[in-house]
């Protein structure tokens, strides 16, 4: 029944798409974790992103594939749990982006673009001169361009 | 969309930027200057390396890093290449840069070609003014390659070669290095200098190259060719350490 309702109104589908996105540093340490749902745990969703940690070096150590996708940032969906989807991207500097969303039908092309807004706004962050590298990102304007892409996630008309 | 600014203020802040460590901060200490001078570099190269790596896939080796670092990131700092990239597949690398763009604008006391003691410690002093002024780039490709996951020492350094090549500036960037022959050519690349030298000597990477031959055991053989055509040899006899290079 619960289903029902929320596949119904497509307004609630797209608000609802993006659960959580994380920042690991390359060694493994929590640089932004920031959840977008009041539903869960926020210690749940903190597991499900140190679950995936895993998965990202075992991507990155063991390439399934050769050729054009062995070295790209994009790791794709990483694993499923029972309410979500895990996206993981990689950048040269191995810092680890780990994007939550719900199961519902995302685009692939729609989590590329994501991760290139973030990439963006994660490095825009990364050179300001107050930041320590290594510590939590603690700009607010890191912050408010986070939420405004989550918010227009899945949006066709997003850039 | 990025924001430009002209390139006469760069030279000024990194100007300014050694003067006021050298003078003012760390005034009489000049390992401590070049150490802070160096550590932000560090810092600029970390964030550097973050933002022109983005859109790029991942490197699969040390060799890859250290190409990016010779083409395209050095063409974001000095709108150039590297010239030259040398490797001993031992983890030393050789960049090689004939007419590196921060120095470009740097005056150096003339002086007459008579070798007096005078002379030699005019040109030390002129090395120890573009030394200082190289710690700051050493700090940045230290920063991009630590970031990329390559720990390393970066000393550079530039060659002033005899008197009757006083006017050529030369020089030579190298990451640890215990090599063995190394060639330095004028802005043009018609004028090169190769030394040849047995592998025993002292390496302070915070020195820089040239006083490393301080600690020089063996002799120097330098061969002098202009467009390849050979001028002159000389050997070169060992330095004393209490001698100024």
């Amino acid at each position: 029944m619960f289903l029902s309702e929320i596949t119904a109104g497509a307004k609630i589908r797209e608000e609802e798409m993006i659960v959580c996105v994380a920042v690991v540093g390359h060694q493994n340490n929590p640089l932004y974790i920031q959840s977008f749902t009041d539903a869960d745990d926020a210690l749940k969703l903190h597991h499900i992103v140190h679950c995936s940690l895993d998965v990202v070096d075992e991507r990155v150590n063991n390439p399934k594939k050769s050729g054009p996708t062995l070295n790209e940032t994009f790791l794709g969906l990483l694993y499923p749990t029972e309410n979500y989807k895990v996206y993981g991207y990689l950048t040269n500097t191995k810092v680890k982006f780990i994007l939550v969303t719900t199961d519902l039908d995302v685009r692939d092309g729609d989590v590329r673009n994501f991760f290139r807004r973030f990439h963006a706004a994660y490095v825009d962050a990364v050179s300001n001169p107050f930041h320590v590298p290594g510590k939590k990102i603690t700009s607010r304007t890191f912050a408010d361009r986070v939420s405004t892409i989550v918010q227009s996630f899945g949006l066709s008309s997003a850039v | 969309m990025g924001r430009e600014v002209s390139e006469s203020c760069i030279d000024s802040l990194l100007t300014e930027m050694v003067s006021t460590y050298c003078n003012r901060f760390y005034a009489n200490k000049p390992e401590l200057a070049a150490r802070r001078i160096e550590a932000i570099g560090y810092q600029v190269g970390h964030q550097l390396s973050e933002r022109y790596t983005m859109e790029r896939p991942r490197f699969s080796d040390h060799l890859e890093a250290i190409k990016f670092i010779c083409k395209d990131f050095w063409f974001e700092l000095f709108k150039k290449q590297i010239d030259n990239l040398k490797t001993n597949h031992r983890g030393t690398f050789v960049l090689q840069d004939n007419r590196f763009r921060w120095l470009t604008r740097m005056s150096i006391d003339q002086s007459p070609e008579n070798g007096t003691s005078e002379e030699l410690s005019i040109m030390a002093d002129n090395k120890a003014m573009q030394s200082m002024h190289l710690y700051f780039p050493c700090g940045i490709i230290r920063g991009a390659l630590s970031n990329l996951g390559i720990p390393c020492a970066v000393s550079a350094d530039i060659s002033n070669l005899p008197a009757w090549l006083y006017k050529e500036i030369w020089m030579i960037t190298s990451i640890t290095p215990d090599h063995e022959n190394l060639t330095f050519s004028s802005f043009d690349g018609s004028l090169t200098c190769n030394l040849a030298f047995t592998p025993r000597f002292i390496c302070d990477p915070n020195k820089g190259l040239m006083r490393m031959m301080r600690g020089f055991e063996h002799t120097l053989i330098a061969s002098l060719k202009h467009d390849n055509k050979k001028l002159a040899g000389e050997v070169i006899e060992p330095i004393q350490n209490d001698q100024k290079w």
